[in-house]
């Protein structure tokens, strides 16, 4: 076990070194100066737009200007944006608006995803089954961009239980956003641990164990469902990159003041200080987390071995 | 200056975009009628923004950075909008004889935020500093016209030698050439001055600038958050701030700005999304305000390429335009036909200056078959910017009154739009736009226009043209000044290097808290005469 996890991480290495060369390449590839874009129109001045190109190091080849980004990423530095605000602070203003979105996303496709999962296993063709079936077609159906401005107008505006925009009001300006960017997860979890709970519950040990004279719940909850959760959770993990893409939309839509807002505008700008700092940050986050959703299953599932 | 957008998601480039506009005016209540008598000062709004490129003046060239500066300083001048001219703000009057030389008398009371007065010298220092190279200010090439500007920028000198410090509240200003406008375009951001503070660590201070001007920072810039301010007592003008407080909201989509406004969690909204033009009566009824505005759009040619050098082919393509159809059916009205290149919103603006851009298909289909205009067409536009509807239904006029058979269109992302302009490698009509940062007709054409200058996309050069602006810039008074200026337009429109489409009509609304909101022709809110009611 120990070793597993220190390979994995060794393995973090070269993933990350490989992510943020190929999008520092990617955004170097992009066509037209960044600095003659600044000002519009209305160019500036040969000398400024040369201080700029040198403070910036937009003069070197691809190689130099990766090895000096990479030089001060290792002393922490994520280097500054082009009007010189360091990227650490816009890292350290956003984390905590991304997370807690991610955090309210995952909750509610987690827990009202399994709930109508579960509800529907249990009581197969019946009412609760069919709403799921249907609502979660529904819901996979309409992309999170629609479904966001759906939501905002209703639940925002015309109802008024929810604000429309901005972190003024702490954890429950993340509600709203968080239900939307979970909106097709959440369908997608419903049904995948429907589907899976049902195998198992036809299974010869929910047989066994039934026929042993345990409750129905503990039969259902210690057994079947355990069993069950292991294709959710694999889901789950292969999902966090979808959503990372979702904040992008969604912190646009509800005004969160997040990281993917500041990846768009930093593509738009082709700051690639500030695309490289966040992607690579999401890179870790995933790879971290898919570790741990890899360590989950041995909990999940006692027979699982990483040697 | 340019507008690149005009739709949402673009606010949030404000950054590339270039809007500038900037100048200022608001360090006073210019014109426009001043709040009721009785107003009664006090409370606390918020208003719809932009994230701000930064906040720095001399490096501020975008509308959203801009209108936040224009309230945290003041100036030497602002301008009057009813009239066109400059008024003192820290300068109390100002002489010159040649246009060249000027002398500006500062007032002695005003102050920073942090208590350092604001003297001749602090002019000094802050320009000095905006045109050094090294500090990479954005606005740097608005003191081109300063002797002693080219040095500076070349490294040979320190400091612009035209920049002279009589005494604290004497400055004395010489420029490379006459130069009429100059207490006009005073009024810009880039010349607003600095506290010593600033230049030891700019990139800190813009995170709370302090400056002389009406409000102060109430806290950080909260970055995609908000920006807030209070009002500063020890403001010595004739006419401070209305409101105590004042909060810029920076949002990313304006249309969750307008869902915020009609929920009332906004108070102001400078511009509305374009679809909501048709609905907007029924949403705000009186709580909304239309207001002219400098925003000028207009399809360049590039006149480096052999068919666009008969300006018959030019008067055609204009008249073969139907702007009122296109306005009607694609901005829902939003928009007045140009029919001149000096915007509506200057006094010395004519209604009838422009003799191809009335809509006339049979004239232009003649004169274009004539001319021998080509038959096959590209169009060049920035993308993600709103412009593709439009662009393309000019682009129908043209096959339906012109007979051209064949139209591509080149959408490009901004940066890369202009590396093709940079390279003279556009092969059709452009589009482009332009807002005033200062409201003189000199900056709606000189800048454009004039040969060899920097936004002079069209590559295009007549010397009577250009004679004529410089004569205009060295003329003492205004009213021959103004006539020059018309005279110079009457070639522009004749020359035609551009088809003047038309300018933007804003479209501000606001909830029922907030009393005598007012746009002025830069597109800025004047939001320090804005009356909290409630």
């Amino acid at each position: 076990m120990k070793r597993y996890v220190i390979r994995r991480l060794l393995q973090f290495l070269p993933v990350v070194i490989g992510a943020t060369f190929i999008i520092f390449a990617l955004v170097f590839a992009i066509p037209g100066d960044p600095i003659r874009a600044l000002s519009g129109d209305r160019p500036l001045s040969d000398a400024v737009q040369e201080t700029l190109r040198e403070r910036y190091n937009l003069n070197d080849p691809l190689l130099i200007q990766y090895g000096k980004y990479m030089l001060g990423l290792l002393q922490g530095d994520f280097g500054t944006t082009f009007s010189g605000r360091p990227v650490n602070d816009i890292i350290v203003q956003r984390v905590p608006v991304s997370i807690r979105l991610a955090v309210s996303a995952l909750v509610i496709q987690g827990v009202i995803g399994g709930l109508a999962g579960i509800l529907a296993a249990l009581r197969r063709q019946g009412f609760v089954d069919s709403l799921v079936q249907v609502s979660t077609t529904v819901l996979v159906a309409i992309p999170t961009l629609v479904l966001g401005m759906i939501g905002q107008v209703v639940f925002g505006l015309h109802l008024g239980w929810f604000p429309i925009a901005g972190i003024d009001q702490g954890w429950y300006s993340y509600i709203l956003p968080g239900a939307m960017l979970a909106s097709t997860s959440m369908a997608l979890v419903a049904r995948l641990l429907r589907t899976s709970l049902l195998e198992n519950l036809r299974a010869d040990y929910v047989r066994m164990a039934t026929a042993k004279g345990l409750s129905r719940t503990r039969v259902v909850g210690r057994h079947a469902l355990r069993n069950s959760l292991i294709p959710v959770v694999t889901f789950l993990g292969a999902d966090l990159g979808t959503m990372l893409s979702g904040t992008v939309i969604i912190e646009g839509i509800f005004n969160l003041p997040g990281l993917g807002r500041e990846v768009f505008r930093g593509i738009q700008q082709q700051e690639g200080t500030v695309v490289v700092g966040i992607v690579t940050l999401f890179v870790l986050v995933f790879v971290t987390l898919s570790l741990v959703i890899d360590l989950l299953y041995a909990y999940l599932d006692p027979r699982i071995r990483y040697d | 200056m340019i507008i690149k957008k005009t739709g949402t998601r673009a606010a949030i480039l404000a950054a590339t975009v270039a809007l500038v506009a900037a100048a200022c005016g608001s360090d006073d209540d210019d014109s426009t009628d001043a709040p009721d008598e009785a107003a009664e000062s006090g409370g606390e709004f918020t208003i719809y923004n932009c994230e701000p490129q930064n906040l720095m003046t001399g490096n501020s060239s975008e509308v959203c950075g801009s209108s936040v500066l224009e309230q945290l300083y003041s100036g030497l001048t602002a301008v009057d909008y009813d009239t066109g001219e400059a008024y003192g703000v820290v300068a109390t009057d100002w002489e010159t004889e040649d246009n060249v030389t000027w002398t500006f008398n500062l007032r002695d009371d005003f102050t920073f935020h942090n208590g350092d007065p604001v003297t001749a010298q602090t002019f000094a220092d802050t320009w000095n500093w905006v045109v050094d190279p090294d500090n990479a200010q954005q606005n740097a090439n608005f003191y081109d016209k300063i002797l002693g500007y080219e040095d500076v920028i070349n490294g040979d000198a320190e400091e612009l030698e035209g920049v002279r410090v009589i005494d604290d509240t004497t400055l004395e200003i010489e420029l490379n050439e006459p130069f009429s406008p100059l207490p006009i375009m005073l009024s810009y951001t880039g010349f607003y001055p600095l506290p010593d503070e600033a230049f030891e660590d700019i990139e800190a201070f813009q995170e709370s600038p302090i400056g002389n001007g009406r409000y102060q920072m109430d806290g950080e810039w909260q970055h995609d958050v908000e920006i807030a301010m209070e009002r500063y007592e020890d403001w010595p003008g004739d006419d401070p701030g209305v409101a105590d407080r004042i909060v810029w909201r920076i949002y990313d989509d304006i249309n969750t700005a307008y869902l915020d406004v009609q929920a009332g969690e906004l108070d102001v909204l400078k511009q509305i999304p374009p679809e909501r033009e048709t609905t907007v009566e029924n949403d705000f009824g009186e709580n909304l305000v239309r207001t002219d505005t400098s925003s000028f759009t207009y399809m360049g040619f590039p006149l480096y390429q052999e068919e666009f050098q008969d300006p018959d082919v030019r008067h055609a393509m204009s008249m073969a335009i139907d702007r009122q159809a296109i306005i009607d059916a694609i901005f829902n009205g939003a928009r007045s036909p140009a029919t001149a290149v000096i915007p509506p919103v200057l006094p010395q603006h004519r209604e009838d200056a422009c003799d191809y851009c009335h809509f006339d298909p049979e004239a232009a289909a003649e004169m274009y078959d004539e001319a021998g205009g080509p038959d096959e067409l590209t169009l060049y536009f920035n993308s993600g910017a709103g412009h593709e509807d439009w662009v393309e239904a000019i682009a129908n006029q043209w096959q339906e009154n012109l007979g051209v058979e064949e139209i591509s269109f080149e959408d490009l992302e901004f940066a890369q739009y202009l590396d093709l302009h940079d390279n003279a490698e556009v092969t059709g009509p452009f589009r482009l736009g332009w807002v005033l940062s200062y409201p003189s007709p000199q900056y709606a054409m000189e800048p454009i226009y004039t040969t060899g200058v920097s936004s002079n996309y069209t590559h295009y050069s007549n010397e009577e043209f250009d004679n004529l602006i410089t004569e205009a810039n060295g003329v003492q008074d205004q009213a021959e000044a103004d006539a020059l200026y018309q005279e110079a337009e009457d070639i522009l429109l004749e020359d035609l290097p551009i088809i003047p489409l038309w300018y933007e009509t804003r479209t501000t609304v606001h909830t029922d808290r907030v009393s005598n909101v007012e746009v002025d022709p830069r597109t800025f809110v004047r939001v320090e005469q804005i009356q909290v009611t409630e």
